[in-house]
């Protein structure tokens, strides 16, 4: 669990900022700028975080063009991307190489706007995921356009389901994501024993993003892992929300 | 009575925004001390012990009750972990698969108070490359010395000061009210009101810089930890919580005095990105009115 609200912050931050070879979109300056929706992510973050159970986790997020590393208490991870390819590696724990685990993500590029944000979403992905240098154990597709966002991801060794999802356009809305804006429905199945389907909503607008509640709050473990998870960027030098509906995060630069 | 609430309102808001007229003298301190600091590993902070009697003492006294509440509705050993994120690969189908219910959830309105008084003794509050200390006075030396209950646009974009303030978000982005004695049961009811909402930014409120809880309760509270605690596996992480419910005092004291006209209300680390919502949410329950 203590990884779930640095993950759901950093993945928001690699979301929103230069993870990748920006086509659409102005690319951002890197002091950020005082307005809703103004300036880039790109920097070096202080994330603090709450698990509970325990005191707070510093961990420091550094954003770069084309990079991105998280630095926890718990992991390390860093993204580098090369040409088409996304590649992350998962340190978790940091002291132990041996256990690391790597994702490489291929992109076949299609139309996203994503607003002020610099990253180059749109289209489809092809990952592979599993322990550094082995053989992948997960494997999983993407496909972002601007009215559906569609996923999958299954096992590999053994062969067996693991989850799928789609996400459908409702209505558009106002952001500064760009084609993220709007209400948008997910459709969240875990697959296999004791699996299930879970419908989420999400509402992009502004600089904000809320989904469905749920998560801890209602004891909805098994629902959408979208659950309870609300995002805001000041449009400067602040994030915060929460993840499964209450483990708060903010992160300053 | 609606002008004397009015009157109390400008009060408020003019005390909130840092522009209260008390003695420049008075206005003199606390001060958050910055300063920078070789970089090190990213840290985790301990609990400190006396803050869930802290988070007690700044939400409603009902509080105490509800936590109590819903710690008897336990009924499930562990808090599982979520479903897995994309990148939590270690994390196998049975975990996602197998989670249930647990009552603690049923406690987690009040984390945020929880997560609050934790950062509120937190002092002097650390991360990777800087340090802030919570001082009476500034001392020669010190990189940057800004007033706690004071943020200007220069603090803002100053990045060791946004840092610094961040790192000490609960105390470093807190309101303190000045309301009149005759107004103050009712802006307190109002603000707590306030705070009760799940979607708020409000995570604690204080009319005292110290005080003590309801002993009775508070026992009641501690023998319900502890058999909730008997219903968790011992490598449970929800452990030191409830640990921390069975060993809380009834005393509880801030580490900043404040005047007895005043009321301190702390933000939620969630709110952080939107001090504007928290600024707005305490003027609004300045406003309120007892039904």
């Amino acid at each position: 669990m203590r990884k779930l609200p640095v993950s759901v912050c950093s993945l928001c931050t690699a979301l929103l900022a230069s993870c990748g070879n920006s086509t659409s979109g102005p690319s951002g300056s890197t002091d950020g700028g005082t307005g809703p929706g103004a300036g880039s992510l790109a920097g070096t973050w202080t994330v603090t975080t709450t698990p509970m159970g325990g005191g707070a986790v510093s961990t420091t997020v550094t954003i770069a063009q084309d990079s991105l590393s998280i630095t926890s208490p718990d992991f390390t991870l860093t993204a580098v991307r090369t040409g088409n390819v996304l590649d992350f590696t998962d340190n978790d724990p940091p002291s132990d190489p041996s256990n690391a685990a790597a994702l490489a993500a291929t992109q076949t590029a299609g139309s996203f706007n994503v607003g002020i944000l610099p990253f180059n979403l749109g289209g489809t992905w092809a990952m592979q995921a599993g322990p550094k240098g082995g053989t992948p154990t997960v494997s999983c597709t993407l496909s972002v356009s601007a009215s559906e966002i569609d996923g999958s991801c299954q096992y590999l060794a053994p062969a067996g389901p693991w989850f799928t999802f789609t996400t459908k356009k409702m209505s558009g809305a106002a952001s500064s994501l760009g084609d993220f804006g709007g209400h948008w429905l997910n459709t969240w199945t875990w697959q296999g024993t004791g699996g299930g389907t879970y419908p989420c909503t999400m509402d992009f607008t502004g600089n904000s993003i809320t989904t469905c509640t749920g998560g801890a709050m209602n004891g909805q473990v098994l629902g959408s892992p979208l659950a309870g998870i609300t995002f805001t960027y000041d449009g400067a030098h602040t994030i915060s929300g929460a993840a499964q509906g209450w483990a708060e995060f903010s992160a300053t630069r | 009575m609606g002008r004397a609430l009015a009157a109390l309102v400008v009060l408020a808001l003019v005390a909130f925004a840092g522009c209260t007229p008390r003695s420049k003298a008075q206005r003199s301190g606390p001060f958050l001390s910055i300063s920078p600091r070789e970089a090190s590993a990213p840290v985790r902070s301990a609990v400190p012990p006396a803050t869930i009697a802290l988070a007690l003492g700044g939400l409603p006294p009902e509080e105490l009750g509800h936590l109590r509440e819903y710690l008897a509705q336990s009924t499930d050993a562990a808090v599982r972990r979520a479903a897995p994120m994309l990148f939590d690969l270690g994390l196998d189908d049975a975990d996602a698969a197998s989670a249930t219910p647990d009552p603690l959830r049923q406690a987690l309105p009040d984390v945020p108070a929880w997560t609050a008084a934790a950062n509120v003794l937190g002092a002097p509050w650390s991360a990777p490359g800087l340090s802030v200390q919570l001082v009476p006075t500034c001392a020669d030396g010190a990189s940057r010395c800004v007033p706690l209950f004071t943020a200007t646009d220069d603090d803002r974009n100053d990045a060791l000061v946004r840092r610094g303030r961040a790192l000490a978000w609960s105390l470093g982005n807190a309101a303190l009210l000045r309301v009149p004695a005759s107004s103050r049961a009712v802006v307190l009811q109002a603000l707590r009101r306030v705070q009760t909402r799940p979607s708020g930014t409000i995570a604690l409120v204080f009319a005292a810089p110290r005080g003590t809880l309801d002993e009775a309760e508070l026992e009641r509270l501690r023998e319900q930890a502890r058999a909730a605690m008997a219903h968790l596996p011992p490598d449970s992480t929800q452990r030191s919580w409830l640990d921390a419910l069975t060993a809380a005092r009834p005393s509880w004291e801030l580490p900043l005095a404040f005047e007895a006209d005043e009321i301190l209300v702390v933000p939620r680390l969630s709110a952080m990105a939107r001090l504007q919502d928290f600024r707005e949410e305490v003027a609004s329950g300045a406003q309120m009115r007892q039904p």
